[in-house]
């Protein structure tokens, strides 16, 4: 599943992505088939560091900072990512089995209007 | 009226300067930036190669060029644009007979160019170089 935000604030798209399972950074780079230490390689080394390194991981962030004050998942996600009722309903589903649910914006410029959802949606395994 | 109320920033364009072993083959450009066949990123390449001779200015086949050279002048700009460096690397490949193709990308056109605006590089292979460090983004 695969959510985009606009950020007001920071006036740029981000992503909310339910992820099944998490893969090495050396099974992303396999499937983006792009060959390492080119233009493509680092290309592809920097968007995963983007997604799992410098992004925000919510299942985490919830249970560790926020589980008291908010009490449920999807109360937190409305409150404090200002999602709508029905994001928060089905990424509330998938907080059980999803290994993490991800936040994270400043995509590159390739990536935007629809393109980065769909080529996300082809390198990782999402939660349906 | 309309107000904005964002930042606004101004265009870019993205000199590149390209020597390759013959014509420039979309296969050649792939392989050069690591591409490989079926790759997630194989459109956004393909834009590229498809930008890049869509915005050549000049096509010199460096192999026909004689005697002593005024590079900047061949290539139709301005002789502080181009460096030491990047003349020695002309005369090199005139050696070899390579052609160089000069050109600019510009970020107003398509996501493809602002991308490629934004960065600056230089990639190199045995049939390939490819100069994009001249970026006034």
């Amino acid at each position: 599943m695969i959510i985009l935000v606009r950020n007001e604030r920071m006036l740029r798209e981000e992503y909310i992505l339910a992820i099944h399972r998490v893969p090495t950074e050396a099974e992303f780079l396999g499937r983006t088939k792009v060959r390492p230490h080119t233009y493509a390689g680092r290309l592809m080394a920097k968007l995963y560091t983007r997604l799992f390194e410098r992004s925000l991981e919510l299942k985490k962030d919830y249970s560790t900072y926020y589980a008291v004050e908010y009490g449920t998942f999807e109360r937190y996600l409305r409150r404090r990512h200002l999602l709508s009722v029905g994001e928060a309903k089905e990424l509330d589903k998938r907080f059980p089995r999803a290994a993490a649910i991800v936040r994270f914006g400043w995509l590159y410029t390739f990536m935007q209007e629809g393109v980065g959802a769909d080529l996300l949606a082809r390198l990782l395994e999402l939660e349906k | 009226m309309k107000l904005r109320t964002g930042f606004v920033s101004n265009s870019s364009s993205t000199s590149f300067l390209i020597i390759s072993k013959g014509k420039l083959t979309k296969k050649g450009l792939m392989d050069l930036m690591g591409v490989e066949p079926g790759s997630i990123l194989t459109p956004l390449f393909d834009q590229l190669y498809h930008d890049l001779l869509d915005n050549v200015k000049k096509e010199i086949n460096l192999g026909q060029v004689t005697g002593k050279p005024n590079w900047a002048a061949e290539i139709g700009i301005r002789s502080e644009r181009l460096s030491d460096r990047m003349k020695a690397k002309l005369e090199s490949m005139r050696q070899k007979g390579r052609t160089a193709y000069f050109g600019y990308l510009n970020s107003e056109t398509s996501n493809v160019q602002t991308f490629f605006c934004m960065d600056c590089f230089e990639e190199e292979n045995d049939n390939i170089y490819l100069n994009a460090l001249e970026n006034s983004w």
